[in-house]
């Protein structure tokens, strides 16, 4: 997070209160102060009253028959009264020097932020914003997004779309003054426009959605707001497509129904998918501005985003074997400082593995992280993928023998077509992880590889380092392997080499880590005292 | 604080294994391997992990002799939970014990018979610390062993918790924590006054305000 031109203790922005001679000095006379859109008070109150939705759908279920609605009208016109409350105390100004934002009714709080320290500037809008053409605007100075508290965000919400791009291009001037590559006619041309395009979604890469789990995902969520709505699930059960299909399927006899049945929920799960992946990723583009990586995408929401350079430690590579058997795969990020779950950035959606290489290649700067072969692990490591592989089955297995234990002759089919296909499954997944599992140590970059139906290739970057950890289990003693884990605060906070030899796992860590090891470099030591397997004797 | 000037050395740690491959111990450098003949380009690490050897030796300091008893006490405490709920679904279950009850029970008392006798002398035997002028370490676990070590230069806090059982038995936890969760080292089952005074050694040495420790 110590970016480029982030030096000393001067903040990017400051928090100040109104009445402070620090704003005064800050405040261009010249400047004229804007106000958010006035279509934002259409669009704020209906954004609010759809997240407290399931609110109003419990209060009307709840008191279906009555004439007063005065918990709803009161709820309505709050919403509605912060709503303006907040256009009206919320005021920005563009200046030579500093941009200013005063916002707050009840406290006021002014946002003051250099022009030269601004980095990136975000937008987004959701349905609502886009029916009424208002953006949120963003501005952000290369700080972290965890790190910093909703007072001291320059956020614009919402102010007009079509004063977004010039907005942008003001204020991202002086960041594009110093790329060399752009010419005057460039300028006038694109703007903030201006940039490398890395990676355009394509309607083909739909074909991998159907291949996620977002699908099922879509698929259980409508299934739970058909059991919301009284006999909406009984009445789609019913409908004549559904329960033709389902007689067709039962009359095949016990394992072929189930199996049918769970490809006719996959294809009904594959179609919501790829309408979801097409409306979460669709107009998708990544394009590379210099510092600053640009995410777009969203067909109903657009998001705009910007990854900066400066808190990338690295890329992953998440290769799962149903995507990898189609040729997909997707990219993430892994960066300091983004906030995990929902608000965190793909860098590529699925996509098809060439340009998910390409787009890693292009990042990094660097071909070998993505290309180099990866060194085998020891052929014991491989023993272990196959029995903990086959874990699961023995408790599949031992799972359908209880039931039939249980349940008597009935339960036969299972035993006989389960078992095998588990076996199988599980064979094939162990078979799967010995391909994919392996390192490299190059300069200052640890890759690793390993997983199959989660499969992943992760590329760290050494100096994202910040702790090592080796772990040993009793059986991975025998087998003289260790799992070497590199603690990082980026991205998902650990990265491991799994089942490596327990020789080379601390060497590792000292060749990433220089100086890591130096705990064991004691005066004194040598005694010669040989312990016994623990390690430890008794005193 | 355990005695620093006597530092126990052993080869016989878990993270290696012994007897190591080629002559000379498990600490000896290994003869080396023939390097890769495509050259620089294509080396994933080989020729420098093979011929390396890094010589690691238990941490000098084990915890206090009566920590076993704290890890008995919150090991019952989780299990007890779980017989809790069996036993409630013995009685609801119309104080059968049906054949799925005998199931659970079959799968839970080897379970609990571990956690509760065999891990807790286990992990005090696995668990040790040490602090250097440049790192802290730690080695923990019991049926799988932990090796942790943070460079102080990453250090982000450092701070000592007390739950409930440690305040029973005199204990403390000394966490060094990092920017990430998963490079925090914890350190259990130290003395309350070793751990402020390892706890104030650590702050005096990590420097934690230079840098943000990412």
């Amino acid at each position: 997070m110590t970016g480029p031109g982030e030096t000393g203790t001067d903040q990017a922005e400051e928090v100040l209160r109104p009445d402070e001679p620090a704003v005064a000095e800050k405040i261009d006379p010249e400047a004229p102060w804007q106000r958010l859109s006035w279509r934002m008070l259409l669009v704020d109150p209906l954004g609010s009253l759809t997240r407290l939705l399931p609110l109003f759908l419990i209060s009307l279920w709840l008191g279906s028959n009555r004439s007063n609605y005065w918990f709803e009208t009161v709820v309505i016109s709050l919403v509605v009264l912060a709503g303006l409350l907040r256009w009206l105390s919320t005021s920005y100004q563009v200046g030579r020097t500093h941009i200013i934002l005063k916002k707050g009714f009840f406290s006021r709080q002014v946002v003051t932020v250099a022009r030269h320290r601004i980095r990136s500037v975000d937008t987004e809008s959701d349905l609502f914003h886009r029916v009424m053409r208002v953006s949120i605007l963003e501005v952000g100075t290369g700080r972290a997004d965890a790190g910093k508290s909703g007072a001291e965000r320059f956020r614009l919400n919402a102010i007009d779309t079509a004063l977004v791009d010039p907005l942008r291009d003001e204020l991202l001037a002086h960041r594009r003054a110093l790329d060399p590559t752009l010419s005057e006619e460039d300028e006038e041309q694109w703007g903030s426009k201006y940039g490398e395009d890395i990676a355009r979604w394509r309607i083909t890469w739909a074909r991998f959605a159907p291949f996620s789990f977002i699908g099922f995902g879509v698929l259980f969520s409508l299934w739970f707001l058909t059991w919301q709505m009284g006999d909406m699930h009984d009445r789609i059960m019913d409908l004549a497509v559904v329960e033709g299909t389902v007689d067709r399927l039962d009359s095949l006899g016990p394992p072929w129904a189930f199996v049918g049945k769970a490809i006719a929920v996959w294809m009904v799960a594959g179609v919501l998918a790829v309408i979801t992946y097409a409306i979460r990723y669709g107009k998708y583009a990544l394009t590379d501005h210099g510092q600053l990586l640009y995410v777009q995408n969203g067909i109903l929401r657009r998001k705009h985003q910007a990854l900066d350079k400066a808190r990338l430690r690295g890329v992953e590579l998440r290769l799962p074997v149903y995507l990898r058997m189609l040729g997909g795969g997707r990219l993430e990020p892994i960066m300091t400082g983004t906030k995990k779950g929902a608000a965190a950035s793909t860098l590529l959606p699925q996509a098809p593995i060439g340009d998910v290489r390409r787009v890693a290649i292009h990042i990094l700067g660097d071909e070998t992280p993505v290309t180099v072969g990866l060194r085998r692990h020891p052929w014991k490591a491989a023993r272990r993928r196959l029995t903990r592989g086959l874990l699961p089955f023995w408790i599949v297995a031992g799972f359908i023998i209880l039931y039939r234990l249980d349940s008597g002759p009935s339960a036969d089919v299972w035993v006989r077509w389960g078992i095998p296909a588990a076996l199988v499954f599980f064979l094939a997944l162990s078979v799967d992880r010995i391909r994919m599992l392996g390192h490299a140590l190059l300069p200052d970059t640890l890759v690793t590889s390993h997983g199959s139906w989660a499969a992943k290739r992760t590329i760290l970057e050494a100096d994202g380092i910040i702790a090592w950890t080796v772990s040993q289990s009793v059986f991975q003693r025998s087998a003289r392997v260790a799992t070497v884990s590199a603690a990082t605060p980026a991205g998902g906070g650990v990265y491991s080499v799994v089942d490596m030899d327990a020789d080379e796992a601390w060497v590792l860590a000292e060749a990433l880590t220089p100086g890591i090891t130096d705990v064991w470099k004691h005066d004194g030591a040598g005694d010669g005292r040989v312990s016994p397997s623990m390690g430890v004797r008794p005193e | 604080m355990p005695d620093h000037s006597v530092p126990l050395r052993s080869n016989g740690d878990p993270l290696v294994t012994v007897p190591a491959r080629g002559d000379g111990g498990a600490h000896a450098l290994r003869e080396a391997s023939p390097l890769p003949v495509d050259g620089p380009a294509s080396d994933s690490g080989q020729g420098l992990l093979t011929s390396t050897r890094v010589l690691v030796t238990a941490p000098r300091h084990r915890i206090e002799k009566r920590t076993p008893f704290l890890f008995v006490i919150e090991g019952i405490w989780s299990w007890a939970i779980l017989a809790g709920l069996q036993v409630a679904w013995y009685y609801w279950g119309e104080n059968v014990m049906g054949f799925w009850n005998w199931v659970a029970l079959a799968v839970t008392l080897p379970y609990a018979f571990m956690s509760i006798v065999v891990a807790p002398w286990w992990r005090y035997v696995v668990a040790r610390w040490d602090v250097s002028d440049t790192a802290v370490c730690s080695r923990k676990g019991w049926w799988t062993t932990q090796f942790r070590i943070a460079p102080l230069a990453r250090l982000q806090t450092v701070y000592t918790t007390r739950s409930l059982f440690e305040r029973w038995l005199g204990l403390a936890t000394v966490n060094a924590s990092t920017a990430s969760a998963h490079g925090t080292v914890e350190i259990r089952g130290l003395a309350l006054a070793d751990a402020e005074a390892l706890a104030q050694h650590l702050i005096a040495i990590a420097n934690l305000d230079s840098g943000d420790g990412t």
